[in-house]
């Protein structure tokens, strides 16, 4: 019998990923969208419109309406808008009107994707799924996605077989979008040929590749415990190795220009004021610079632990995305 | 040489509690935590030995019952830990108008914010004097020092804790225990108030520090011996304007920013989660 499966946030980096991987290993996949004529539709046989909008709890019913899986991608994944609100009418609201739907519709497994921003900063080693949070939550984006994520645990405990995977900072071929920061940086790196490496350059955070993270999340929705919390991680890596492996992997003569935090803050302050002046919204502000100078280190040993997940090292990655880029005519 | 005395530090799981009790295992304290029962403390403990390498006690008492207090007392006597500092972190907080809570609500917070500092400073007095140099470190606020409406109970119970450790200071000097109070102002101690605090604007907000910054101000301060510890620049500027200005310009003046001030909360939590807007 042909599976039907529910993937929310499918015009997104990880969500069309999703919706073309779960088409390929050939379940019936609904995705729901607010526009049908979005140029970042996927776009298979197996694929089934519909169209709606996770805030709208009609539209939610009627696109899961059948199915026996859902994964739930969807989100405002960025550190700041202008109206802040958004983050919790989307990420919490529009998550509880998907956990609502599931319960009601008998949704056998439900896969929720949270980021790793929920787990925050990390001590002397890498953090894992029990460990603390160790400072105050910095932004409405990771409160929203920490909140939706005890939602997810409520639901869990009224019934549902839900699931929660935890994504860093993702990087890997696909859409140019909010979620796709280093995809931009990369580019960026590519056509000026050159990187601005942060003085603090032995801070280690997390980088997933994006096929690891979309091959985890199905292993998660096969083998993953109901309630539990995987990290879909990748490798840690300190910024000055992050940039040397990039550099090398490109091919061409990359300039490496050490750069002192504080100017880097100097520029993202001004950077920030120009964008407000000219009303074009923007992530950079002195804050997230703050924010890209905490170590970030994650372990996925439980994924793989638990689910056999499996990391694509880092050069290896950077070189299926150099190529990717390449043949875009990004380099 | 490695340390052999401990600090407890009480409601220990979340906010400025785990904040304090980071900061200590990061000075290398070993460490004696308590809070609610399934509150997480484990975790907690677990990372801090982890990552600090200090040895630390998780004990789970209710010390808004006085029994617990006792027992608290009696657990860590059993277990022969020398305790040579007492954090009282515990408290119930609160923003609403008097008659917006029952009898019950102000009842526990003044049990936990008042009667329990009181009792546990007194059950471990003799032990503090047994381990000195000793420091007891009781949390209060900035709202001691301003009647502010919708804070009546919660601030008095923070005036006592003043009057309380000064006083108690006095009688100690000499005596190898060093009494500090901590005053802050807003935190980010929580998901929630993080959220209230971005949502709230003016001269509130610039004020809003967070609790691993405080924490270390506290631990610095306490370690100095400092009588009063005020953290950051804004509040420190507030007992400023509190000094300068006549009575009736702050009052005009807080007045406003207290009434608009809603407890702003997210109608989701009170769904699935009614623990956690309680306090």
């Amino acid at each position: 019998m042909i599976m039907k499966i529910l993937i929310t946030g499918a015009t997104g980096y990880i969500g069309y990923k999703l919706a073309m991987e779960a088409a390929r290993r050939n379940y019936t996949v609904h995705i729901l969208v607010r526009d049908l004529q979005s140029p970042l539709l996927p776009e298979h046989p197996n694929i089934i419109k519909f169209k709606g909008d996770i805030t709208d709890k009609g539209s939610v019913m009627a696109a899961m309406r059948n199915c026996d899986k859902v994964m739930h991608a969807a989100a405002i994944a960025k550190l700041s808008a202008k109206d802040n609100s958004i983050f919790y009418s989307v990420n919490v609201e529009g998550t509880r009107n998907m956990l609502d739907a599931a319960l009601v519709s008998g949704i056998k497994k439900f896969v929720f994707t949270s980021s790793g921003a929920v787990i925050g900063p990390s001590g002397k080693y890498p953090m894992s799924e029990n460990d603390p949070r160790i400072t105050a939550f910095e932004n409405d984006y990771e409160i929203s996605k920490h909140w939706a994520e005890e939602l997810v645990k409520e639901y869990c405990r009224r019934g549902l077989f839900a699931i929660i995977v935890a994504a860093p900072r993702v990087y890997g071929p696909g859409h140019e979008c909010n979620g796709n920061t280093m995809n931009m940086l990369l580019k960026s790196i590519l056509s000026l040929r050159l990187a601005f490496v942060p003085s603090c350059d032995k801070v280690v955070a997390n980088y997933a590749f994006v096929d690891d993270v979309v091959n985890g999340h199905f292993l998660a929705m096969e083998k993953g415990l109901g309630g539990e919390k995987y990290i879909l991680g990748g490798e840690n890596l300190s910024y000055r190795s992050f940039f040397q492996t990039i550099k090398q992997n490109t091919g061409k003569n990359i300039r490496l220009i050490p750069m002192p935090r504080l100017l880097i803050k100097l520029w993202s302050f001004l950077y920030m004021c120009i964008c407000n002046l000219l009303k074009k919204e923007t992530h950079i502000s002195p804050k997230v610079i703050d924010r890209l100078a905490q170590n970030r280190a994650l372990s996925s040993d439980k994924a793989v632990r638990q689910l056999g997940y499996s990391i694509t090292p880092f050069s290896e990655g950077i070189q299926k995305t150099i190529l990717h880029l390449k043949n875009k005519k990004y380099a | 040489m490695r340390n052999k005395n401990f600090a407890l530090i009480t409601g220990a799981s979340e906010g400025f509690g785990k904040a304090l009790a980071l900061e200590c295992a990061a000075r290398k304290m070993n460490l004696v935590l308590v809070a609610l029962p399934g509150s997480g403390l484990n975790r907690l403990c677990c990372y801090i030995e982890r990552n600090f390498g200090v040895t630390t006690y998780c004990l789970e008492h209710d010390l808004s019952k006085k029994e617990e207090c006792h027992n608290l007392f009696h657990e860590i006597r059993r277990l022969q830990i020398p305790v040579n500092t007492l954090i009282n972190n515990a408290g119930i907080g609160g923003t609403h108008y008097f008659d917006e809570r029952d009898t019950e609500f102000y009842y526990k917070q003044i049990e936990l914010n008042v009667v329990s500092p009181t009792l546990l400073a007194h059950l471990f007095l003799e032990d503090l004097l047994h381990h000195s140099p000793a420091y007891i470190l009781n949390v209060s606020s900035l709202a001691s020092f301003f009647y502010l409406p919708k804070k009546q109970v919660y601030g008095a119970t923070k005036s006592y804790l003043v009057a309380f450790s000064k006083s108690l200071r006095r009688e100690l000097k000499g005596k190898g225990i060093s009494v500090s109070v901590i005053c802050p102002g807003g935190m980010n101690t929580n998901p929630q108030m993080v959220f209230q605090n971005l949502n709230t604007h003016g001269l509130g907000r610039w004020s809003i520090m967070n609790p691993e910054a405080v924490a270390t101000i506290a631990i610095d301060g306490m370690l100095k011996k400092k009588e009063l510890i005020i953290p950051g620049f804004w509040n420190k500027l507030f007992m400023l304007f509190d000094k300068l200005l006549p009575k009736c310009y702050k009052e005009m003046l807080t007045d406003k920013s207290m009434r608009e001030s809603k407890t702003i909360s997210n109608p989701v939590l009170f769904s699935i989660n009614p623990l956690k807007t309680a306090v």
